[in-house]
């Protein structure tokens, strides 16, 4: 699991190294590469796929080591993955995840967020769509109280316990206070 | 706003944070919304939503629905029903998560029209455009309260469902005409399997709706107006009383030079199909499709056209003119041709 011991050592010749935010180096097989839209571009403008071509280290200023740890986990496991096709107009949200996916995002809120950032940041389709999806499906049937639970929020509207109105007036909620009971149901059957 | 930093979802770039909620359900946003002021303010400034193409609202005395279906990210419909208590309001909900089965709460104290209009100006407010809208009024008038949550509403099908015709006069004028593509108003008396009244177009022929719409349906409703009046549709389904071998060969005359209108369907209990128009028209082609439908077909040739005129008198009390091309005719079927006078 662990990237810092890759267990097929990379050649010089198909691989790049980039540095994190705080200075750590990591050797990335170019075809991991191919999985982030950002490296392939970079890769490809400066013809690091050429064996020929002296290739300097790629410095990731917005993403940490453990970040980066995380990542190269996620592209290691969709090494033989298809190209990830983007959504047309008929295209359904799916909240079904491999076990895999599941347990790898198991993680914090804030760990969570952080990759979401990253995963844009590097253009990772695949798996930033995936973070959407999982986040939003732990929105997903849930009333405003679990989800101030799930995303840890403490709220600022006292809702009154019957209808959900806040009860404390502002412009944005005082003319359009919901029935949290009719809104809310309970989360979906697994 | 003291309560921001706790919150991971406004805390994200905006770009991020709206991929996230563009994967939520409606009921989702609706409840995120409650989640806290920033949650709110940011969604209601996104609009991350619009995505329920179908809404159904049904109007009654003592209770109101509201139904939304089709979501397309979620393929999913969530359908609330509003009903007059008297502690105050019964809500009944469903949704597809829950496969059918309804959740109940009352309210105490609440007005059941007050939290369906609530709820249908939030609906309103994400979303402005709607492929349909079917809007079923069971009372003989409609609330002015709801009346006034109504604003000019963008939809290209408009089915309107009423007991009292007047209501549809009054209510379409609430749709924005230069949208509206399709257009059905139809009489709530067929299934209470009571006898047919008369709707009375002229009002409606006024206003806008009449010129932008291509398709009209007026169903179970007989119409007084005569065809002239609806040359400039597309389609035409309507009712009449008692169709006589008269009105028939009028029909047929101004269909063969009729220019926009391509298909016109006339439904009638009573229509004259006897010999008379064997005479005039020649033998039909008969189509007989079970033992008790039949369809007789005239085929007409259209002046001027490669098109060809198709006139069915079914059996199940109706008749239709449509165009289409030669090639769709029966092999053995023939062609009248036409003299206009």
């Amino acid at each position: 699991m662990s990237c810092e011991e890759p267990t097929t050592s990379p050649t010089p010749e198909n691989n790049i190294t980039v540095v994190s935010s705080d200075g750590k180096e990591f050797l990335l097989d170019l075809k991991l590469t191919e999985q982030s839209e950002t490296l392939a571009r970079l890769i490809s403008n400066f013809e690091y796929d050429r064996t020929d071509v002296k290739k300097d280290p790629v410095p990731l200023g917005n993403i940490t080591s453990a970040q980066m740890q995380k990542i190269i986990e996620w592209l290691q496991h969709h090494r033989y993955y298809p190209k990830w096709e983007q959504n047309d107009i008929h295209y359904s949200t799916s909240f079904t995840f491999e076990t895999w996916v599941e347990e790898y995002l198991n993680i914090p809120n804030n760990e969570m967020f952080e990759l979401l950032n990253a995963a844009n940041y590097l253009n990772i389709p695949r798996l930033f769509s995936t973070i959407c999806r999982i986040m939003a499906s732990r929105i997903t049937g849930k009333s405003a109280e679990q989800i101030r639970t799930v995303l840890n929020i403490k709220t600022d509207v006292k809702n009154d316990v019957y209808t959900g109105i806040p009860i404390q007036e502002d412009s944005s909620s005082s003319e359009d206070g919901m029935s949290e009971i009719s809104l809310s149901p309970s989360p979906p059957p697994i | 706003r003291e309560m921001t930093a706790n919150n991971l979802l406004t805390d994200l770039p905006q770009e991020l944070s709206t991929q996230i909620f563009n994967e939520c359900d409606f009921l989702s946003i609706l409840s995120l919304r409650k989640v806290c002021h920033a949650t709110r303010e940011f969604i209601d400034d996104l609009k991350p939503i619009s995505d329920f193409p179908i809404i159904m609202l049904l109007i009654n005395k003592n209770w109101l629905g509201l139904k939304l279906e089709n979501g397309v990210k979620h393929h999913e419909g969530f359908y609330v029903k509003y009903e007059k208590h008297e502690k105050g309001c019964m809500v009944t909900w469903n949704t597809e998560y829950g496969e059918g089965q309804g959740k109940k709460k009352l309210l105490d104290g609440c007005n059941f029209m007050e939290l369906f209009l609530n709820e249908f100006h939030l609906v309103m407010k994400f979303q402005h455009h709607f492929n349909g809208f079917d809007l079923q009024v069971y009372t003989d008038t409609v609330a002015p309260e709801i009346l006034k949550a109504f604003e000019k509403i963008e939809v290209e099908y408009l089915e309107l469902g009423v007991w009292n015709p007047e209501i549809a006069a009054q209510m379409l004028p609430f749709f924005n005409p230069t949208t509206l593509k399709i257009l059905k108003i139809s009489s709530h008396r067929v299934d209470a399997e009571l006898e047919k009244s008369f709707i009375d177009l002229t009002e409606i022929a006024k206003l806008d709706h009449w010129k932008t719409v291509k398709s009209l349906d007026i169903d179970a409703f007989y119409v007084n107006y005569d065809i002239p009046s609806f040359l400039h549709f597309t389609e035409v389904a309507i009712s009449w009383q008692r169709i006589s071998y008269e009105m028939i060969f009028k029909l047929m005359e101004t269909m063969v030079q009729a220019y926009s209108l391509r298909y016109l369907l006339v439904r009638s209990d009573n229509i004259e199909n006897d010999e008379r128009l064997i005479q005039t028209f020649g033998e039909p082609f008969v189509e007989q499709v079970t033992s008790e439908h039949r369809r007789d077909i005239w085929y007409f040739r259209i002046p001027e056209s490669e098109e060809i005129l198709e006139f069915v008198i079914s059996t199940k009390g109706a008749l239709a003119f449509d165009r289409i091309k030669s090639e769709e005719m029966p092999q053995n079927a023939e062609i009248t041709e036409v003299t206009i006078l």
